[in-house]
């Protein structure tokens, strides 16, 4: 089905690229807003990957790559708007409805570790959030993650290895600079 | 501290959160850029690479069909000068001139030669490197020092501060058994860092760094470095 959707569109049948586009978008926005960490620069990658798709699909040789090409050309359409950094980071986080109800100790910690780890992510580079979100929101093995990326397999598991180095040095940081503030307040 | 499972769970559990629906503003903007730029067809599509190709092969197809075509043009153009030369005058055998004094033999190239260094790397594993010099210019090879730059992609080679004869060659560990070799050629401003291809799911570690030690100045920033990978 999918592979012939591509045939289709390669050819230039617009209703088939249509449908591609309604296959294949919200795995590919996933994909961008967990690199970006940002809905609408995702949405800006989003956009821009699927009209490369459109232009280059006539070069993808095989069909059967497809899923891999597109996550390929996600990941470089992420990793531009990263480093072209419009719209700074600031992102406002809208909280849920029940904000204002009692918070137990538990949770509370929970809260306070993701919020933790959110900052260590966004101050690691576009480069390593990639690797970390095929490898543990995608599950590609390096394997495939050296598929998608055009990349030797032993590059891969030296980026996953820095990317993950690089976190845990951001949420020690991070744990060290709330420390130093709550002994001073 | 947080622990590597830890660490793991986490990050797991904070990627899960987001958006799985994308926004339908950028998929009308593509369909629309689609319909604005219907696609023609390339005559010459098969010439284009791969989209999915890892890298330039020396023997891709369209290389080689580039080449193959280049080829028959220049034969072709070669076929039409020589049928419609006139005919050449008779050749004159030249003259022998002997040489005022006998010519300098040009001296053979410099046979290879190899040095093996091991390279311990930070969980005191130890990683055997072949090196072989095609330069004959190469005086020492040593393990080290630990590298603690920046990540590099694939292999670098980088000037030692302390002295202009010798450079540091560095590379990307695949966490995979080595061993490596790294062959300097013939005029010494190429080298070749030489690897089997991973093909397990191994992490990697640190890059792994020799120092190459020659018997006279020389210039990293001259110098071309290539990894390559070879099937295991």
């Amino acid at each position: 089905m999918l592979r012939e959707l591509v045939e289709r569109a390669a050819k230039g049948d617009q209703e088939a690229f249509a449908s591609l586009v309604q296959v294949n978008s919200g795995r590919l926005y996933a994909v961008a807003y967990r690199i970006l960490r940002d809905p609408y620069l995702a949405e800006d990658a989003l956009q821009q990957t699927l009209i490369t798709i459109w232009n280059e699909l006539p070069r993808l040789r095989d069909p059967d790559r497809f899923e891999a090409w597109s996550y390929r050309v996600i990941v470089r359409a992420s990793t531009a708007e990263a480093k072209r950094g419009k719209r700074a980071a600031s992102t406002l986080r809208l909280l849920p409805d029940d904000a204002d109800r009692a918070v137990s100790p538990d949770e509370f910690g929970a809260v306070a570790e993701r919020d933790r780890l959110d900052r260590a992510f966004k101050r690691i580079t576009a480069d390593q959030r990639a690797v970390l979100v095929m490898q543990h929101y995608l599950g590609l093995t390096p394997v495939d993650m050296a598929e998608v990326l055009g990349i030797p397999v032993g590059t891969v598991g030296s980026r996953l290895h820095y990317a993950t180095r690089a976190l845990r040095t951001a949420l020690e940081a991070d744990e060290r600079t709330t420390s130093s503030e709550e002994r001073s307040a | 501290m947080t622990g590597s499972n830890d660490l793991d769970r986490m990050l797991a559990s904070y990627l899960e959160e987001g958006p799985r629906h994308a926004p339908d503003r950028a998929m009308d903007a593509a369909l629309t850029f689609a319909a604005a730029h219907p696609r023609r067809r390339d005559p010459l599509i098969f010439l284009k690479p791969d989209v999915m190709a890892r890298r330039t092969s020396m023997f891709s197809p369209q290389l080689v069909w580039a080449g193959a075509v280049i080829a028959l043009t220049l034969g072709a153009v070669a076929a039409i000068a020589v049928g419609t030369r006139p005919s050449p005058a008779p050749v004159v055998p030249p003259s022998v001139i002997e040489s005022p004094s006998p010519s300098a033999q040009p001296s053979a190239s410099p046979s290879p030669q190899a040095f093996s260094v091991v390279v311990t790397d930070e969980h005191e594993s130890d990683h055997p490197v072949d090196v072989i010099d095609e330069s004959g210019r190469l005086a020492a090879v040593d393990p080290g020092p630990a590298y603690t730059g920046p990540e590099i992609g694939d292999a670098a080679v980088s000037s030692d501060p302390e002295s202009d004869t010798r450079m540091f060659v560095t590379w990307a560990f695949t966490g995979c058994t080595d061993p490596t070799s790294i062959t300097i050629d013939e005029t010494g401003s190429g080298i070749v860092v030489e690897r089997q291809e991973c093909q397990g799911d191994a992490i990697g570690g640190n890059p792994h760094q020799v120092t190459l030690t020659f018997d006279g100045p020389v210039d990293a920033s001259a110098v071309d470095v290539q990894l390559v990978e070879t099937p295991g």
